[in-house]
């Protein structure tokens, strides 16, 4: 077995027995980038040498008994529009080329301060606009189960090199399901956490109310163990929860998910363009549950259907200011070829600014203008509301919510790129838990024919992350779905 | 409903969109608003607006001055830039 | 008075005082060199958030229970968005439906800036809501520049309801205000540096008949140019309205070298500014026992002074608003007066002998040697007859410069009056042999000569005999 198969609770445990170190972990890793990135297009930048002075300092600080922990030395990934000193987070966007920033998100710091080695910057949709990484602006992203496939989006970086082994887990950011929809097409594992659970200091706002970082790991356990280093409350972020947990990971063995009431929303297997292998698949999983012993309960969510309109309402609203302080006046790219400033703001942004960027900026500007009396966003607010109360009449029923993540499996590239609409629709499945401010996981639950990966989603309410996390492990280890193996 | 109205609301958006991009622009937009108006189905009388993604308030800091960043850092963000202050073309006055 | 009624509203930002800024930890201060009080926040970079001051919020509270307003039990904060290059974000995060402060009340009264005085009233305000201030942007003609240090710091937006009907009752208002503002320790409202900045809205119309299209004058930074401005708005207005000439919705600016208001730009349409709920900002709640605890600690406002002073010390309405449109000095008269039996006599002292010698020296009161003791010693002296009145404006000037009692000072001066009949009699007998013209006059029963006699007496004895008894004395010599 080759170092870049371990998982990361598995090289924590080799770091600790001295059986490796970060620098050999490291070693093994950047070769892989090496002989595989050209095809897979992870990562947006990673510079190697300080990958391994990091590695080192790591390696130095265990062998003098100074060692930071458990996490000491492990390499992690981040998404580019994470947050880190010395570096550029371009959000897969040319507009703010050039900006080396003065100052770490509080992920970051927190990866910093458990010991974790910052490996490289994983790619995406441009400020997380998209649901395939297309609409990156700095490389394509390949499906590693299919390099003709998108590998989902806009984490799509962060899924797409842990599948491929480039990287052992990685952060992602999900504003309507951009972890769980990724880590879905690409088979790995992905948690968006509750809204607050994880500071957003430093992460690159696209809509402030949804976006939430979380973990993408080979394995349940991964996504545990990642979960419990970068969560916490952070006076630098005013919507970020109070208190801290440590014990997600720990409190993984030894649960029992006899009794447990999972809600199955009808609403969930009957959107449009649902496939039937993701209906096939997702139901055998349930299947799998019941039989593990959880009870099965109907559930209803029925503001399912206006999700869509909502978040898109919602986030362009939130986006369209927060994209509003990339204008080339105090960093990035600045066209220069002008002497009048309303032309300078509009040539940086419309040379800067992808097309989809574009197209959702003035979305919510449309949506926030007094021509429209703002009748679509207040009404957005209220569906919102309607979309939360929905969750919480289900969860008076079940412990957690099973569904699927997306209605399809990773299609071919550029077929959604014409289409906004369908690249919309993608979403179905995962914004209403953003919408409500709670959690979902997904987790690999079979394939489809063509041998594309089929996530399972489990929801849960507000700080569900425990029983999230357990019933999806029990699972796991229950179900030990084999995906077919990645070959690059 | 009316077409959306793209050169409006490229202009507050800070974008120039050419005549070609207009027409494609055109159509998306008026897709997404469609299917934006879903929305407008729904009875929504006595619901209150979601305004705030977690249930928490006076999240304040002390009034104590932190560090700021030296100043040959924060020239050096800057595109261009004259005595310490960053320099851009001429702005008008009654721009705002 | 013109047939004309004018109607005055004032929108007017006040950067309140804190040790940092609203939304980071970067300092908030003047003058710093550029660019020296600023960090991610404030530059908006990528990624970041911003977090409430609690200090700004108690200043805004403060600031609305001195002006007798309603305090939100709910507030929240919202995006205001417009593109400027001195406004980082390009959005503001302000307050648009629910600010901290509403309902609130500015008395006016004293001298407008024409001399008239102004009929003491009390004109609303409508909220006061907290924002962050934008960076300085400087313009050199082919291009400008820009310094952030102002970015950020906290700025109390007040919105008074436009109840004001001429320019002298705008500058009470404003004088009112800042003298709140002063007194809280909300602002120092100096506006040379920016820290206090006018929006003036006019318009004109027949009383009974719908109000006029309003102007709007922007970024008045003087006092003076607020009340400038406001006239020459009247008389333009009026000279349209009465040839015909309809008035436009519009934005005009001061311009004090041409001494006239000039366009800047048309109001076609309302602004856009797209406010929705900061979403990066929870709402601030406050409970009613908090309020009451804030209430409790509030520093006596300006009214209140004056109502203390024209019960507790019997001086005059106008005596109280002139004696209070400084703090210091109305600490001042407030210590001083408690210390004599006629405080009027402290309160004319220092509304005009100090008051002069002070504008001529270009001093403030607390830049000089004088305290409220020291004119305690001397209204005493004076009160006690051990000075003549007159003597007073004498020794004034030497206890500003120096640290010498009013005893003292009499003394050195030899002002110290002759209470002694003796000495008096030799005087008064002196003028009497000197003026028999006067004599004579006050013989025949013109009383005024006394007055010439007594004037004659001060003369020869150098301002040191007591002027009753003079007076006494003549009266009973010549009787
Ligand atoms: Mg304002
Ligand atoms: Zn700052």
């Amino acid at each position: 077995m080759s170092l870049i198969d371990l998982k990361l609770h598995e090289a924590a445990d080799k770091l600790a027995a001295g059986e490796v170190t970060s620098r050999q972990l490291c070693e093994a890793l950047l070769a892989r980038v090496d002989a595989v990135e050209e095809k897979v297009g992870a990562l947006v930048s990673i510079n190697n040498e300080r990958v391994l002075a990091a590695a080192d300092a790591s390696d130095a600080r265990r062998a003098s008994g100074s060692s930071l922990g458990r996490y000491d030395g492990l390499p992690i990934t981040i998404k580019d529009n994470i947050v880190e000193e010395g570096e550029e987070s371009k959000c897969a966007s040319s507009i703010i080329d050039g900006l080396v920033n003065v100052y770490d998100s509080t992920v970051v710091r927190k990866l910093k301060e458990a010991g974790c080695v910052v490996f490289g910057r994983a790619n995406m949709d441009e400020f997380a606009m998209g649901s395939t990484t297309e609409t990156s602006q700095i490389k394509k992203t390949c499906n590693p189960h299919d390099l003709d496939c998108v590998p989902g989006g806009s984490s799509g970086g962060s899924a797409a090199g842990v599948a491929s082994k480039e990287f052992l887990g990685a952060l992602g950011s999900d504003t309507g399901g951009s972890i769980r929809q990724p880590a879905s097409f690409c088979g790995i594992v992905g948690l968006k956490p509750t809204y607050g659970l994880v500071s957003r200091f430093g992460l690159v706002a696209f809509a402030s109310s949804l976006d939430q970082i979380g973990p993408m790991s080979k394995d349940v356990r991964d996504s545990a163990l990642i979960l419990d280093i970068i969560n916490g409350e952070d006076e630098k972020d005013s919507t970020a929860l109070p208190g801290k947990i440590t014990d997600f990971e720990a409190s993984l063995e030894g649960f029992d998910i006899k009794g447990m009431k999972l809600g199955v929303p009808a609403e969930y297997f009957e959107v449009e363009g649902m496939e039937a292998d993701v209906k096939a698949s997702v139901q055998a999983a349930i299947a799998k549950l019941e039989a593990m012993g959880a009870e099965i309960v109907p559930v209803s969510l029925p503001h399912t259907k206006y999700a869509i309109a909502t978040y898109y309402v919602i986030a362009t609203a939130e986006a369209c200011t927060n994209l509003a302080r990339f204008e080339g006046v105090r960093y990035g790219n600045r066209y220069t070829e002008t002497d009048d400033i309303l032309e300078m703001y509009n040539e940086t942004r419309s040379r800067g600014f992808g097309k989809e960027v574009q197209r959702r900026i003035m979305l919510g500007t449309y949506v926030l203008s007094s021509y429209e009396d703002h009748k679509y966003y207040h009404r957005a607010q209220k569906v919102r509301t309607l979309i939360r109360q929905d969750f919480e009449k289900a969860y008076e029923q079940c412990d957690l919510i099973v569904a699927p993540v997306a209605p399809e499996t990773a299609f071919k590239s550029g077929e959604s790129s014409e289409d906004p609409m369908k690249m919309y629709l993608a979403d179905i499945l995962t914004t209403s838990v953003n919408l409500a401010g709670t959690c979902g996981i997904s987790v690999p639950c079979g394939q489809d024919s063509k041998g594309m990966p089929i996530g399972l989603q489990v929801m849960g309410p507000a700080l569900g992350e425990k029983k999230l996390l357990q019933l999806a492990y029990a699972y796991e280890q229950n179900a030990a779905v084999e995906l077919k193996e990645v070959e690059l | 409903m009316s077409d959306f109205d793209v050169e409006h609301f490229a202009k507050l958006s800070r974008l120039n969109i050419n005549d070609e991009e207009k027409v494609t622009l055109q159509k998306q937009m008026n897709d997404i608003l469609g299917m934006v108006n879903e929305l407008m189905e729904l009875d929504l009388d006595g619901v209150e607006g979601t305004n705030f993604a977690v249930d928490m308030q006076n999240i304040i800091r002390q009034d104590e001055v932190g560090e700021s960043v030296p100043v040959e850092k924060v020239v050096a963000t800057f595109p261009d830039t004259e005595d310490n202050m960053n320099r851009t073309p001429v702005i008008l006055e009654d721009n705002d | 008075m013109s047939e004309y009624e004018v109607i005055i509203g004032l929108e007017i930002h006040v950067q309140a005082k804190t040790k940092s800024k609203v939304f980071c930890s970067c300092k908030n201060e003047y003058g710093a060199p550029p660019n020296s009080n600023v960090c991610p926040i404030c530059l908006a970079h990528p990624g970041v958030l911003p977090v409430v001051n609690q200090e700004a919020i108690n200043q805004i509270v403060k600031a609305g229970l001195m002006t007798d307003s309603k305090i939100a039990l709910y507030s929240k904060f919202d995006r205001k968005s417009y593109f400027y290059p001195d406004q980082p974000k390009n959005y503001q995060i302000t307050q648009f439906d629910l600010p901290f402060v509403e309902a609130g009340k500015i008395p006016i009264g004293g001298k407008g800036l024409s001399g008239e005085m102004i009929e003491p009233r009390e004109i609303g305000m409508e909220r006061i809501h907290l924002e962050e201030d934008v960076g300085k942007s400087t313009h050199h003609g082919t291009h400008s520049t820009v310094d952030y240090n102002r970015a950020g710091v906290p700025l109390l937006e007040t919105v008074s309801m436009p109840e004001m009907h001429s320019a002298d009752e705008a500058y009470a208002y404003v004088q009112s205000l800042q003298q709140i503002m002063r007194y809280g320790g909300i602002s120092d409202c100096d506006q040379e540096k920016g820290q206090f900045r006018c929006d003036v809205n006019i318009s004109i119309h027949k009383p009974g008949t719908p109000f006029g299209t309003k102007v709007e004058i922007k970024n008045l930074n003087s006092t003076r140019h607020i009340w400038l401005s406001i006239n020459y708005e009247i008389e333009r207005q009026t000279e349209m309205v009465e040839e015909g000439i309809e008035i436009h919705q519009e934005t005009r600016r001061w311009n004090d070298a041409r001494q006239e208001t000039v366009h800047m730009r048309f109001k076609e349409t309302a602004d856009d500014y797209r406010y929705f709920p900061e979403p990066d900002l929870p709402p601030v709640v406050l409970s009613s026992d908090q309020i009451e605890q804030w209430r409790s600690e509030m520093p006596m406002t300006p009214k209140a002074y004056r109502e203390q002073f024209i019960n507790e010390f019997k001086v005059t309405e106008y005596d109280a608003h002139v004696l209070t449109l400084d703090k210091a000095n109305a600490d001042f008269f407030a210590e001083a007066a408690k210390g004599v039996k006629k405080p009027k006599t402290v309160a004319n002292v220092m509304m005009n002998t100090l008051n002069s010698l002070l504008s001529e020296a270009g001093k403030e009161l607390f830049e000089t040697e004088l305290k409220p003791q020291d004119l305690i010693d001397l209204v005493k002296l004076q009160e006690g007859n051990v000075i003549s009145k007159s003597a007073i404006a004498k020794i004034l000037p030497v206890l500003l410069e120096e640290n010498k009692s009013a005893e003292q000072v009499a003394k050195d001066l030899d002002l110290v009056q002759q209470n002694d009949t003796g000495a008096l009699e030799g005087w008064v007998d002196e003028v009497i042999a000197a003026n028999p013209k006067a004599v004579g006059e006050f013989k025949e029963g013109q009383k005024n000569a006394v007055n010439f006699l007594m004037g004659q007496v001060m003369k020869a004895s150098r301002g040191k005999a007591n002027p009753p008894m003079v007076i006494q004395m003549i009266n009973k010599k010549l009787s």
